[in-house]
């Protein structure tokens, strides 16, 4: 698999580069500015890009324009977007086009180095991957009225780990419960919040991104 | 005899204001009447009308030598103020002509004009006048053929001179009165017309807060930003790193004991870097060595810590602003690091110096060139340095070698 990186910083960019090479992936270009990822993405055509929110000039959101600016020229080009701090502004925008192939993680995911690779995986696969924390300020019931507060408990952990992106299997391993399980609460779920049900992972997951950003 | 010598200094004041005011009301008079009669030529054709800031700014000009005049005999300062002068002439006409302080200029030069000359006149000729006749007995016994003729009277005798003497002694106190009472009024009216109104001053010192406190606020706001930066590039990304470190050394130990064991190893490391700076950054958001033995010693110890040989030549004065000291260091200590990571360089030479109010910093190394001043932190860089009003150039053609070079001003 073909990555393009884009990260300012050159120890956080060798990290990646390295993290990416030792579990598989071949690193076509890493680069520290919007331009240069731009250039690189239409030259190498990868797999899956990691890009950093801030780059220069301003390190504000030049990595998400980039981002979005990348998936307008290549369109469903899978990106991975990194970031210091959740900003459900950015989450947002990334999503807002409900084609497949995004993700939005914190840095400090690149701890767990499986669950990265999972998470860069399943965004070049075109599924999704939205950091827990991103998705733990989304399920916040606005009050009681909110079909979010009829979910059970065990509920709530289904549709965190949905909203994540992670297919019943990994819901499943992660929860410690069997698929059918998973199928039966993720049924329910849909019921409760009125939402299409839908057997593929893809869709489920921008459905369920759809209605917490509503 | 205090007293005595208060009325002779109150005295010594008026006249000198009165026969400065001779050539002060001749001026005034002229400005007025020149100013009078060119604005109703320039009103008359639309082009005139720039000129009449020209005129405004005439009369501006005469109102301060007055306010310096009177200023002066006070011995207190006369302020001013004026509404601020912005955008395209025709909006600055809108503005001075709008200011009543303006009309209020031309009024006082008006009545200087006139009534100022005929006070200053009134009183040269008095006080002349009865200089004269004190010494009319010198003047008699001088010259006693044809008596001093005053038109009034006619000394023939030295009798007759003499008398006159008393007559003039009897005159001293009137004249006293009456300078005293035409300049004391003279310069309360000037104050009252030329000193800004209340209203005007308070305006003018809204103005003047506000923009301090605009300038505090973009200040603070930098250095906030700064810090922001310096947490996200320094310690925060080290942290992430070292995670990063020991997740893979997680992921390897059990088919590459030993490479994980250099994962930990340089995780332990990138620790102990963040640790310090974290530290750096609450002691008082300066490297520790600089806030403790200033820029040298730790530019010193940065050069010395260089993955590349560093020969460092400093000149460094004392008593430079810290945002100087703070972004010299960060330049040298960014550029040394990026030097190490990617110029393949053999030497680096690091220069400090003060040329006039200037400082120049320059990293120079000999290796392969080719950095880019938009990226490897360098425009964090010179975010910092042009925060500062400084200059950051970087030259680094494919082959080398790379100069990093940083102007910042330290007037002190």
């Amino acid at each position: 698999m073909r990555v393009v990186i884009a990260e300012d910083l050159a120890l956080l960019r060798d990290g990646l580069i390295r993290l990416l090479r030792d579990t598989g992936f071949e690193v076509a270009a890493a680069v520290d500015n919007p331009d240069d990822f731009l250039l690189a993405v239409e030259e190498h055509h990868p797999d899956v890009c990691v890009v950093d929110v801030r780059l220069p000039p301003t390190f504000n959101d030049e990595g998400v324009r980039a981002a979005l600016e990348a998936r307008r020229r290549i369109p469903g080009l899978p990106i991975l977007i990194l970031s210091q701090y959740v900003e459900q502004t950015f989450a947002a925008e990334l999503f807002a086009d409900g084609r497949g192939g995004v993700g939005y993680l914190l840095k400090d995911r690149v701890a767990d180095v499986t669950d990265f690779v999972t998470s860069v995986k399943r965004v070049a696969d075109g599924g999704t991957a939205l950091d827990p924390e991103a998705v733990a300020q989304l399920l916040v019931p606005a009050g009681p009225d909110d079909p979010l507060a009829s979910l059970t408990p065990r509920e709530m952990d289904v549709m965190q780990l949905m909203a994540e992106g992670r297919t019943n299997h990994a819901i499943a391993n992660g929860l410690h419960i069997s698929e059918s399980a998973v199928e039966k609460h993720v049924s329910t779920i849909f019921g409760k919040l009125d939402l299409p049900r839908s057997e593929d992972d893809h869709r489920r997951v921008m459905a369920v991104a759809a209605y917490l950003r509503r | 005899m205090g007293r005595m010598r208060r009325l002779l200094r109150q005295l010594w004041s008026d006249l000198t204001y009165q026969v400065l005011a001779l050539p002060a009301s001749i001026l005034a008079f002229t400005v007025v009447v020149g100013v009078l009669s060119l604005a109703a030529a320039a009103i008359g054709i639309i082009i005139g009308l720039p000129f009449l800031l020209v005129l405004f700014a005439a009369v501006r000009w005469n109102a301060r030598l007055e306010r310096k005049r009177a200023g002066w005999t006070l011995e207190e300062p006369i302020g001013e103020a004026y509404r601020r002068r912005e955008g395209n002439w025709l909006r600055r006409l809108r503005v001075v002509s709008g200011d009543p302080q303006s009309w209020k200029d031309l009024a006082w030069l008006t009545f200087a004009g006139i009534f100022g000359f005929a006070a200053s006149i009134v009183t040269i000729t008095l006080w002349a006048t009865i200089a004269g006749v004190l010494v009319l007995p010198a003047w008699y016994w001088s010259l006693p053929e044809n008596g001093p003729d005053f038109g009034l009277f006619r000394a023939d005798t030295l009798g007759e001179a003499f008398l006159s003497v008393d007559l003039a002694l009897v005159a001293i106190p009137i004249a006293y009165v009456l300078t005293r009472w035409m300049t004391a009024g003279t310069l309360r009216l000037s104050k009252a017309l030329l000193s800004p109104s209340r209203e005007a001053a308070l305006e003018a010192r809204v103005g003047e807060l506000a923009a301090t406190r605009a300038g505090a606020v973009d200040a603070a706001a930098a250095e906030l930003q700064r810090i922001e930066r310096d947490l996200h590039d320094g310690a925060q990304a080290r942290l992430v790193a070292l995670a990063l470190d020991l997740g893979m050394a997680e992921e390897r130990f059990a088919r590459d004991p030993d490479g994980a064991r250099e994962l930990v190893g340089e995780a332990r490391e990138e620790a102990k870097r963040a640790l310090a700076e974290l530290r750096d950054l609450a002691r008082g958001m300066r490297p520790s060595l600089l806030a403790e033995r200033g820029l040298g010693p730790a530019l010193t110890a940065l050069a010395a810590r260089s993955p590349i040989p560093a020969s460092i030549d400093l000149d460094v004065p004392e008593g430079l602003p810290q945002a100087v000291e703070n972004a010299t260091w960060f330049v040298v200590s960014e550029s040394l690091a990026n030097a190490g990571k990617h110029s393949r360089a053999q030497r680096v030479l690091v220069s400090v110096r003060r040329h006039a109010d200037t400082l120049v910093t320059e990293v120079v190394d000999d290796g392969v060139g080719g950095a880019s001043a938009g990226g490897n932190g360098l425009t964090g860089l010179r975010k910092r340095v042009e925060a500062l009003d400084g200059h950051l150039t970087v030259t680094s053609p494919a082959g080398g070698p790379t100069t990093i070079r940083a102007e910042l001003p330290c007037a002190s």
